[in-house]
């Protein structure tokens, strides 16, 4: 894909405008960025090495679940108003 | 040793103000007023603060102290905060168009404690939009300069806070660390900073750029600065999930002029390879010499996974960003744009277009790309792998040595504009900090020296929750350091 589309693809997926005088000042920026990323692609690493997401190994403070009643048929009803064969149909962004 | 800006009754030290305050209440007006004056003669060119509260509103919360009985730990010291942590009533802008009227109808976590603790919030500052920068310059605003050379930059992202205390435009700061954010500019400034161990102070208010890297730290004129405002800054908080359940000492008491034990710390040859400028360099050295007199024995290792830290970090850190910015949109958060006859999608974009600068839609764009279908495992899923391997390292090595040294920055501040065109080069300005991040360890930059009359900030770092043990070795530096060299 030539890299001035990349670039408006990834505009259209992030919803964020650039404007077309500075587009290819950011294509350039982006495409020195990514040869930087490069580096890490080829490297050797050991096949079991688990990622590492978070260095928080606390316990976490999440609020405890609480149930609640789904009496009220409303929210079942707003959802039947957007069901199209058994699926939630949402607004189509592309 | 100060710019030139920091001078008299405006420098002083939390420690002296408390106790003077103590002796005679008025003192602490008397204080109030010489900051005040020297934000009236510098301010216009420093630019250190986004949004300054007026000396009358200053006033009346320290007469509201000197009422409440007690002075408290932080004793009427004048607090620049910047401005990505969330403070009622005053605008917190991060840098932004997008948030530049927004007015938080809550305090952080931090922020409540400060106040808690006799700190009066003087103002906010200036910053790199979202924090996402290294200098300063990618403030909407405007860029803050250097005290020390006002043709250069201060560092960034919390540039103004650091400024603000070189300056005596304030007695300390408040600013956050996701690859150095902290360190780097109290380097450049001459400064104390201190990013702490992740976890242990609340990011409770802090808007997010990159969740799993942010911390919340102090910026002071000296060690016993920080070490006092942390002790009141961190420790557990059940309103951010990522807060740990520890005992804070007070760090005060590490504040000692000797070892208050006998140290082993390393230099990581990585640290001061190619690319770090050779009086930087020189600067270390000295400062490693010097401490071996103290009985700290230092030895010298290789890591060559951090090769690999600054393209980690950046994809971890682009990567949360486009998730955590996602929020900015006009309805939830941001400027409100009138989108009538607009799809939702273009009436995003556009807020999205006005809202944010070049450099934040820079890493949007790029967070978006890494975390894309087809690219994600060589991309987001690698860096995180790399994360690990740095993670072992770093563990492994501190089951040897108590601390690691290294310089906190490559080279001297930048000129203003000199880095700023050049993604590259402002990248790797975090050249030394980011390993830090990506591990979640504290870490210190205290001054080491001065290189053709500038500072030069020494970096610290431990195993998670030795924060005690770094403003130890911090302190003893601040003592041995040479400034007429």
């Amino acid at each position: 894909m030539e890299q001035v589309e990349l670039i408006r693809k990834l505009m259209a997926l992030a919803l964020v405008e650039v404007d077309e005088a500075r587009l290819e000042h950011i294509r350039r920026d982006i495409e020195k960025i990514v040869e930087m990323f490069n580096k890490i692609r080829d490297l050797d690493l050991p096949e079991d090495l688990e990622p590492l997401y978070t260095t928080y190994f606390g316990e976490g403070n999440l609020r405890e679940d609480r149930e609640e009643s789904v009496e009220s048929s409303e929210r079942w009803e707003l959802l039947d108003r957007g069901l199209e064969s058994g699926y939630l149909k949402a607004p189509r962004t592309l | 040793m100060y710019p030139p800006q920091c001078t008299g009754l405006a420098s002083i030290s939390i420690r002296t103000l408390k106790t003077r305050t103590e002796e005679d209440p008025d003192f602490l007006f008397k204080y109030i007023e010489e900051v005040y004056r020297i934000i009236e003669r510098h301010e216009e060119t420093i630019k250190a603060y986004i949004t300054l509260r007026p000396m009358e509103e200053v006033v009346k919360e320290a007469e509201k102290l000197l009422k409440r009985g007690s002075l408290g730990p932080l004793g009427g010291a004048l607090v620049a905060v910047k401005d990505n942590i969330s403070t009622k009533g005053i605008r917190t802008t991060c840098g932004s168009r997008m948030l530049e009227n927004y007015v938080p109808p809550y305090d952080a976590t931090v922020i409540e404690r400060i106040k808690a603790a006799g700190g009066i919030i003087i103002g906010k500052t200036n910053m790199d939009e979202f924090a996402m920068g290294s200098t300063t310059e990618n403030s909407s605003f405007f860029p803050t300069r250097n005290p020390w050379d006002l043709e250069r930059v201060p560092g960034g992202s919390s540039g103004g806070s650091a400024a603000a205390v070189a300056a005596c435009e304030a007695t300390v700061a408040l600013g956050s660390d996701t690859g150095g954010s902290i360190r780097l500019p109290a380097a450049y400034t001459g400064t104390v900073g201190l990013k702490p161990t992740y976890g242990l102070v609340s990011r409770y208010g802090l808007i997010a750029y990159a969740s799993s890297l942010d911390q919340i730290g102090p910026i002071g004129r000296c060690v016993d600065d920080v070490a006092r405002v942390l002790s009141v800054i961190a420790g557990y908080d059940p309103r951010d999930s990522t807060s740990l359940k520890v005992e804070v000492p007070d760090y005060a008491q590490f504040v000692r002029e000797e070892p208050l034990r006998k140290y082993r710390a390393v230099v990581i040859e990585e640290m001061i390879a190619e690319g770090i400028d050779k009086g930087v360099v020189k600067v270390l050295e000295q400062v490693v010499s010097k401490l071996e007199g103290y009985d700290i024995e230092v030895e010298f290792r290789s890591m060559p996974i951090l090769e690999y830290s600054l393209p980690a970090y950046y994809i971890i850190a682009m990567a949360e960003a486009s998730s955590n910015l996602a929020r900015y949109d006009g309805l939830r958060y941001g400027i409100h744009l009138s989108a009538e006859g607009l799809l939702w999608t273009k009436a995003y974009a556009q807020v999205r277009k006005i809202g944010f600068g070049d450099e934040v839609k820079r890493r949007i764009l790029l967070g978006t790309y890494v975390l894309s279908e087809g690219l994600y495992e060589g991309y987001y899923m690698k860096a995180a792998k790399v994360r690990r391997a740095i993670y072992d390292s770093f563990r492994k090595l501190f089951t040897e040595f108590d601390l690691a040294i290294s310089p906190t920055a490559p080279t001297l501040p930048p000129k203003l504009g000199e880095v700023i065109t050049d993604p590259l080069k402002l990248y790797s300005l975090d050249i030394n900090t980011v390993p830090v991040n990506l591990a979640g360890l504290p870490a210190i930059s205290v001054p080491g020296g001065m290189l053709k009359g500038l500072p030069v900030g020494i970096q610290l770092f431990g195993p998670p929750l030795s924060e005690g043990v770094l403003l130890n070795v911090a302190r003893i530096v601040e003592v041995i350091v040479d400034y007429e060299q």
